[in-house]
């Protein structure tokens, strides 16, 4: 299988674009890291994901929410999100934010519970606005929660 | 194979004993890979057009701004 040389190439594109500064990715040098405090079937899991699920916010202006699982929309708005249009679709929700998996693994005792809430994170240029704002905001919520497992999957 | 996507990203939460633990889900998009020539391609037949895309991304981001439509 050939690799995509996916950070070089984002550079590339951009410069092509106009921009002057590259992007600068974020990272630790040291990445906190934490056991899960209690097995599988006993925890509580949510998802986090960038798929907009208020489009009526303008692109911008759009912070962390948490919305209830009982309230997910039929789809969510990708249209703004980057991926491979000519390749794929998102018209099946469950490719990317997999409720009813994770409804049926907690019918089968697999996982304790599913959370009451999942979190959307905007996909923001601006590491300050995810490192200061976004992600307190949904660790926040997830403690309220009592989250044990929060599943990233971004679009 | 979303399923076990799901399943896969579990058995790793439980199963990992240091940070930057990845695995590769062994899943292949196509059979056919010409689909990763297109990520992100520069090449002459599109370089004018992304310069112009590029401009009109920051003249609009730059309007946004000025109406207060930001963070």
């Amino acid at each position: 299988m050939n690799k995509t040389n996916y950070m070089q190439r984002t550079r590339d594109y951009y410069r092509a674009q106009g921009f002057e500064k590259d992007y600068v990715w974020a990272h630790y040098e040291e990445i906190p890291f934490t056991r899960p405090s209690r097995p599988l079937d006993q925890s509580t899991v949510t998802i986090v994901t960038t798929a907009v699920a208020d489009p009526s916010i303008p692109k911008l202006m759009r912070e962390a929410a948490s919305y209830r699982f009982d309230e997910v929309p039929d789809s969510f708005d990708t249209s703004e999100l980057a991926w491979d249009r000519e390749t794929t679709h998102t018209r099946d929700r469950q490719s990317y934010f997999p409720l009813e998996i994770l409804r049926s693994l907690v019918t089968e005792g697999r996982i304790g519970r599913l959370a009451e809430r999942f979190h959307f994170v905007p996909t923001d240029y601006s590491q300050k606005n995810t490192l200061e704002k976004d992600a307190p905001r949904i660790l926040e919520a997830c403690r309220t929660d009592q989250v044990d497992i929060a599943i990233l999957i971004p679009l | 194979m979303q399923r076990q996507s799901v399943e896969m990203a579990l058995e790793l939460i439980e199963s990992s004993t240091r940070p930057g633990t990845t695995r590769e889900t062994g899943f292949t998009w196509l059979d056919d890979e010409s689909w990763k020539d297109n990520y992100a391609r520069v090449d002459e037949s599109n370089r004018e057009l992304l310069l112009r895309l590029g401009e009109e991304n920051r003249r609009k981001r730059a309007e946004k701004k000025k109406l207060g439509l930001t963070r």
